[in-house]
């Protein structure tokens, strides 16, 4: 068994390493991103009927079915990371893991209220508990603007050459996200630090369906009776507490299936094989019927509250990124994964800066400092995991609305100044913005919102502060453009003699 | 302390102590080359027609007394184009990248040390390099890519001269390149009015904001006073953008012109340029304030234009 563990360590420590590397720097590792997200059962879930969603989920399922919550220590980023965390706090804390309870009850409880919460429409619990999309928040709110400080800041000392650390995009800390996303980090290190991975076994949505699964596991790890001398190795290194040496129990529904209690066994007394020669068929630990009570429970209190809380509530309006349709549809299927705020290669996607509601807290939006959606940019559209943002074709992309250009007349520079800037115009890659003649020879911009695609440009680069003089609204529906057929020039002949 | 580790210690102290972060000098340390005075015999604008970008710049070279008198052996060369787009060559927003390609080959020629390109783009500055084709122009050539989309890449610079521009932050490759060859496109343009060679200066400063919010003509013109000037200025005029400029929508809003202009001095070229886009040089109010400053001459009647049809 020793060698299983070694594969599943080798496996765990690439995959990690992948997501890390993928995570911090989408501009190099997008394709690793693009792989990885569709491993993952959130992915899988969200996105049925698609046929790679189908080939996912019963991949993942089929695993579990035949050897258990493989899953849990090869492919899921928080369960890796939690096992990255444990590795580096353990040689501070010197005590051993110990038996948990199993929590069933508990663990159906959360998943039917987050479910229930989801499919009424309030998505945050789940994506504050799902562990891709906490993953995400991490990576989004601490180590990816972490690392883009680090990369800028090295750039100019390896050369002025495009070099690799230079290609990294700025990456601001969003107050808001980065201390949700601290909050979640401290909360999951003290409960590594102290309990292993109890996170994956209590609150887990992943784990709970996988749980489910494991218990109907084909092949499963259990105990040796007659090899055991009950020495408690297997239970101290049981991350999962699903070992109990007292009554020979592993409860391999709970089981994440690191192998480390094989491993540690000096009597070979920890066995993987079929399920009816394993002597653990005692009582399962998630007792089916209190849990299943539980549940429904669960479910109907998180279905009905939000419905009765946020009724009425509005979708507070933001600037959605393209693909997102409308603010009620995109805040209830966004995961807030927050992938697509990992890879917006201009930095403009960003988790909302103010929590408005609950129903938009931690759901991106876009903000024009550090660039504008740029017109040939359809990136968020095609990565987002769950589809909250629509996949949109990059030629529609360049036509479609996603907010609306308002011209602030008494800001403006040539109006307050009498000086000449056009910036905005300058920019507009429509001409919703232009410049028409104005007095004393100046030439003042004009907006046409009918043909305004909402991309920020022009709010981006006005240079007035602190409140700029142009600046671009919501929508209430992304639509699309109709740019109008572009009149010829009256004389593009090549002239015969030179103008001077 | 033994005599090894003695001489070890000083040794490390001594690499240490050389060790230099490249572009720790400061602007004042470095020696500004001065823009060219136009020498005696050679024609202070060449101005050709009618053939390929390339065709046209080998000509306009030849008559300006050739790429020799500019670049010498061993001297490091910037190319500034205008790459402010993210829109491919056929869209006329970037300068032709065949024009670039050519030029850095022929600096090589020249014995050029090194050719390095850049600009502080407008859109995103990957997608800019990369869609214009101006990046691989570049890499084919044997030239240098430099990055200039943080502030850490520009250093500043005082413009005692300037009247609305006192200060700026400039790209560090402009202070340290012995040559620069300005080598816009011609393009209409809603603030400025035209974009050319003057106006192209803007990408080598990193805050184009202050320009826009202070007096957009004005800051133009007075980057023209900088002791470091341009060596050779070359227009690309062959798909002119006549309106919707700079970015433009469509290649509707181009016309061909198949031109090309190669001038030392940037005011003069600018106000030939103008002549090209259908536009009066009077109107665009950078070309007289930069001739005020006395770094070139607006009036063409005074210029020796050397003109070439192919």
């Amino acid at each position: 068994m020793h060698n299983v563990k070694k594969i599943r360590l080798i496996i765990g420590v690439t995959v990690l390493a992948a997501f890390i590397a993928a995570w911090l720097r989408y501009d190099t590792f997008g394709r690793a991103a693009a792989f990885l997200e569709e491993t993952q059962l959130v992915y899988a879930v969200f996105e049925l009927p698609m046929l790679a969603a189908v080939i996912a989920l019963a991949i993942i399922l089929l695993t579990t079915l035949l050897a258990g919550r493989v899953y849990c220590s090869t492919i899921c980023p928080l369960g890796l990371l939690q096992d990255l965390i444990a590795r580096l706090t353990r040689r501070f804390n010197r005590k051993p893991y110990q038996t948990l309870a199993p929590h069933g009850q508990l663990h159906a409880a959360v998943f039917a209220l987050v479910v229930g919460a989801a499919s009424a429409g309030f998505i945050l619990p789940l994506a504050l508990l799902e562990p891709f999309s906490t993953f995400g928040q991490l990576f989004a709110g601490i180590f990816q603007p972490l690392a883009a400080k680090f990369f800028l800041t090295a750039a100019p000392m390896v050369s002025t050459d495009i070099n690799w650390f230079g290609q990294a995009a700025d990456r601001p800390f969003s107050m808001l996200n980065s201390l949700i996303a601290t909050f979640l980090l401290g909360a999951l290190t003290f409960a590594v630090y102290k309990a292993g991975r109890v996170y994956c076994n209590t609150l887990c949505p992943v784990g709970a369906i996988l749980r489910f699964v494991a218990k109907y596991s084909f092949f499963r790890l259990s105990i040796d009776e007659s090899a055991c001398t009950s020495c408690r190795l297997c239970e101290k290194a049981c991350k999962a507490g699903c070992i109990d040496v007292a009554s020979k129990t592993l409860d391999f529904s709970r089981c994440v299936s690191c192998y480390n209690c094989a491993a540690s066994c000096n009597f070979s007394a920890i066995k993987f094989g079929r399920a009816a020669a394993a002597t653990s068929a005692k009582p399962s630990f998630m007792p089916g019927r209190r849990a299943a009570i539980a549940a429904v429970a669960g479910a109907a209190v998180g279905y009905v509250l939000p419905k009765a809380l946020f009724a009425g509530a509005e979708s507070p309006a933001k600037i959605l990124p393209p693909g997102a349709m409308n603010a009620e549809r995109f805040y209830q299927a966004c995961i807030s994964c927050h992938l697509c705020v990992t890879a917006c290669p201009s930095s403009v996607i960003r988790p909302s800066a103010a929590p408005e509601s609950p129903l938009s807290l931690l759901k991106p939006s876009l903000d024009f400092e550090l660039g504008m959606c740029e017109q040939n940019c359809n990136l968020c559209s095609q990565i987002c995991p769950v589809n909250a943002i629509q996949p949109v074709d990059a030629d529609k992309k360049k036509l479609m609305k996603i907010g609306e250009v308002e011209y602030i007349k008494q800001l403006c520079v040539v109006e307050t100044d009498g000086n000449d800037c056009g910036a905005c115009a300058e920019h507009c890659p429509t001409q919703a913005v232009r410049m028409v003649p104005y007095k004393n020879n100046l030439m003042i911009p004009q907006t046409d919102t009918s043909i305004c695609i909402g991309c920020g440009s022009c709010e981006h680069i006005c240079p007035v502060r602190p409140n700029r003089a142009i600046i671009v609204h919501p929508v209430k529906q992304q639509t699309y453009i109709e740019l109008p057929e572009p009149e010829a020039l009256p004389d593009s002949g090549q002239p015969a003699e030179f103008p001077f | 302390m033994d005599r090894r580790n003695f001489i070890r210690t000083v040794s490390a102290l001594a690499a240490a102590y050389n060790f230099k972060l490249p572009y720790r000098a400061k602007a004042e340390e470095i020696n500004l080359a001065t823009g060219t005075a136009n020498a005696q015999g050679f024609p202070d604008i060449v101005a050709v027609m009618g053939g390929s970008p390339v065709e046209m710049l080998d000509r306009a070279l030849a008559a300006i007394g050739g790429l020799g008198r500019f670049v010498k052996s061993g001297q490091k060369v910037l190319v500034k184009p205008n790459i402010g787009w993210d829109k491919t060559p056929e869209e006329g927003a970037n300068t032709t990248p065949e024009l670039v390609k050519h030029i850095i080959q022929l600096c090589l020629k020249q014995g050029a040390k090194e050719v390095s390109v850049f600009d502080n783009t407008c859109n995103h500055w990957q997608a800019c390099y990369s869609n214009s084709k101006i990046e691989p122009a570049v890499k084919e050539a044997g030239g240098t890519m430099l990055m200039a989309h943080e502030e850490s890449y520009y250093t500043d610079i005082d413009i005692p001269r300037g009247v609305a521009l006192k200060k700026a932050k400039v790209h560090k490759a402009w202070l340290e390149s012995d040559v620069i060859i300005n080598l816009p496109i011609l393009k209409h343009h809603g603030g400025a009015r035209m974009t050319a060679a003057m106006k192209n200066l803007m990408g080598v400063v990193w805050d184009r904001r202050f320009y826009h919010r202070t007096d957009l003509h004005q800051c133009i013109a007075d980057f023209t006073t900088i002791d470091k000037k341009p060596t050779l200025n070359i227009i690309d005029a062959y798909n002119v953008m006549m309106r919707n400029g700079p970015r433009g929508v469509s290649t509707a809003d181009l016309a061909t012109k198949k031109m090309l202009l190669v001038s030392t001095d940037m005011v003069a070229i600018d106000t030939a340029a103008a002549k090209i886009l259908e536009a009066q040089p009077e109107e665009i109010a950078y070309i007289a304030m930069a001739a005020a400053h006395k770094t070139g001459i607006n009036d063409l009647s005074k210029l020796k234009i050397e003109r070439i049809t192919i």
